[in-house]
């Protein structure tokens, strides 16, 4: 029974967690998606163990965590947490830190491998005070993974991070998300972790279980709270063709499709997850010969929804979907309807 | 006996109050910190309640305190059974040096408990928290994490503690009498020599006590800037 069945209530001052049911597969990257205030990182807390106030049931795979007067400690539950400042114990060095986590661990671990994995084994004898933002967190990963969690909890990892900084964690949560066999739940308001993380969705809003989508479901719908701040946006499953293609840009080719799509260098071959932003998708009738746009994909229009501002058109590339918002002017001027071939254009500047 | 400036001396109540300050410290370090950790992390509305009875000893005249605890040691008392039941030969313990540390702890366990609490609630949560997940039990938590990071806590709890007992004096007087030898510490000393008129002797010994409490708070604050901890 791989799953992690919850059921909590939790009530504060000014604020009640309360989830009577729900059920998440205990593989791949579940996101908590919700604003502050939405119970996400409470919810997190209810299932490390560090909020001995919430009642009701929790059970991971076939280890009960909490039924009725039993209550298995944060100690015993096997759980490896991110915090949002790393919590990296300030009076150690970072193998200090390392080390007081992989001393508790059941299993053993070579230290200094996850250090490299890390990116951070140049970085051992220091103290913790003398590190970045970046290299707080990658140290709180590694001493989470060094702990040899069954679960591993991330609680808005890069939200205290610079935008730079963010770039650099992003992919490096990727990787670690492909290579390691370890299911993570990653709480975050933020849309683009989501999109590139997230295997499915659980939204929250005001202590309660707004939905649970799978991230392809999450996305194919316009009203999507995904995109409530930022606007619509689609991500292309795609294979690192040419990782270094020349003038700082990768080749990729979207799943289910012949076309390439080109974006400043990723970080890593293989599988990638492309974020591509509605309002970053131009469309026109025939191919531009004579523009600096660099991605030109033949699509089907699959549906088209006019608001106030602006439209929203849902398209087909292969298997896959892809939103373009345009403004009224040029859907009239174009006489676009659904079923016609089109050709989206994509800055590849806007793909970073 | 000592010779000081040619005054004669009689050292014992300086043995006396260093060993009683000393206990003293020891034992509310060690009851101080169970109880400020849990102080300095309960959410319970009862918080309120016990700080204020943990501060209670600041406000309270010492002869109160020292009142209340001879009551309720007295050798008919419960207390007094109680120990006799344990194997004690008389149960008795006021006017006697157990006596006088169980009032000393008493009265300056606000002095130890206070800076502890404020050092706890210097600890974020969130370094408790991770202890935890990398599932540290309580003593590694609080060895490991807590005790680095409150080191001035520390400091400043056990020297308040031991100044403060080494200069209370109502308490001492109640609880502890004035037996030469045992139980006459030096404020009440002091006292003594001012009432027999021996005003070379009180100066003397009042000299060492201004020394020694201004020598005290120096090196607190000396030390408290050099384990200055970092956090962030």
């Amino acid at each position: 029974m791989n799953q992690l069945s919850i059921q909590t209530k939790l009530v504060r001052d000014n604020f009640t967690l309360e989830i009577p049911e729900l059920t998440l597969p205990t593989t791949g990257v579940t996101a908590l998606f919700g604003r502050s205030g939405s119970g996400k990182s409470t919810l997190l807390r209810v299932l490390a163990g560090l909020e001995n106030k919430a009642v009701g049931r929790i059970q991971f795979n076939d280890q009960v965590w909490q039924d009725g007067k039993e209550f298995m400690p944060a100690q015993a539950r096997g759980v490896g947490v991110v915090f949002q400042d790393g919590a990296l114990f300030p009076h150690m060095t970072v193998r200090q830190n390392l080390q007081f986590a992989l001393a508790r661990a059941p299993r053993s671990q070579d230290l200094v491998e996850v250090a490299r994995r890390c990116r951070i084994d140049h970085k051992l004898g220091a103290p913790v005070p003398t590190l970045s933002g970046g290299e707080k967190q990658r140290v709180a990963i590694a001493r989470a993974l060094l702990s040899s969690p069954e679960l591993l909890l991330l609680d808005e990892p890069l939200s205290a991070l610079d935008t730079a900084t963010k770039k650099e964690i992003l992919p490096f949560l990727e990787e670690l998300k492909d290579s390691l066999n370890l299911p993570m739940i990653y709480v975050t308001h933020a849309p683009a972790e989501v999109e590139r993380l997230a295997d499915r969705v659980v939204f929250l809003q005001q202590g309660r279980v707004d939905k649970v989508e799978t991230l392809a479901e999450a996305l194919s719908r316009a009203d999507s709270p995904l995109f409530a701040d930022e606007g619509a946006s689609s991500v292309l499953l795609a294979q690192v063709e040419t990782l270094q293609a020349g003038d700082g840009l990768s080749c990729l080719c979207p799943s289910g499709s012949q076309c390439q799509l080109w974006l400043p260098e990723v970080a890593h071959a293989g599988n990638y997850r492309v974020r591509i932003m509605a309002k970053d998708v131009g469309l026109s009738l025939s191919p531009p010969q004579d523009s600096s746009l660099l991605n030109v994909l033949k699509v089907t229009i699959e549906r088209i929804e006019v608001n106030e501002q602006s439209a929203l058109l849902t398209l087909r590339l292969g298997g896959q979907t892809l939103f373009a918002q345009i403004s009224l002017r040029s859907l009239r001027q174009l006489r676009l309807s659904a079923g016609m071939q089109v050709y989206a254009l994509i800055k590849a500047m806007a793909l970073v | 006996m000592w010779y000081i400036f040619g005054v004669e001396i009689d050292p014992s109540p300086i043995w006396t109050t260093l060993a009683v300050a000393f206990t003293t410290t020891l034992v509310l370090l060690i009851i101080g910190i169970p109880m400020a950790w849990k102080l300095a992390r309960t959410q319970s509305r009862w918080k309120v309640f016990f700080e204020a009875l943990v501060a209670l000893p600041l406000v309270l005249p010492p002869t109160v305190l020292g009142f209340y605890l001879l009551i309720s040691m007295n050798p008919n008392g419960m207390v007094a059974d109680f120990l006799r039941f344990l194997g004690h030969p008389d149960g008795q313990l006021t006017f006697t040096f157990v006596g006088l540390v169980i009032g000393s702890v008493f009265y300056s366990l606000p002095f130890a408990v206070q800076p502890l609490m404020r050092a706890f609630e210097q600890v974020p949560q969130s370094l408790v928290d991770a202890a935890k997940t990398m599932r540290a039990n309580t003593l590694s938590l609080f060895w490991q994490v807590v005790m680095p990071l409150s080191r001035r806590g520390f400091l400043t709890a056990a020297t308040l503690a031991f100044a403060h007992t080494v200069g209370e004096f109502g308490v001492v007087l109640m609880v502890g009498g004035n037996i030469p030898h045992e139980t006459r510490m030096v404020s009440i000393a002091i006292f003594d020599h001012v009432e027999t008129l021996e005003y070379a002797q009180a100066h003397v010994l009042s000299v060492i006590m201004l020394i020694f409490s201004f020598s005290v708070l120096l090196v607190v604050y000396g030390l408290n800037r050099k384990f200055e901890v970092k956090i962030g």
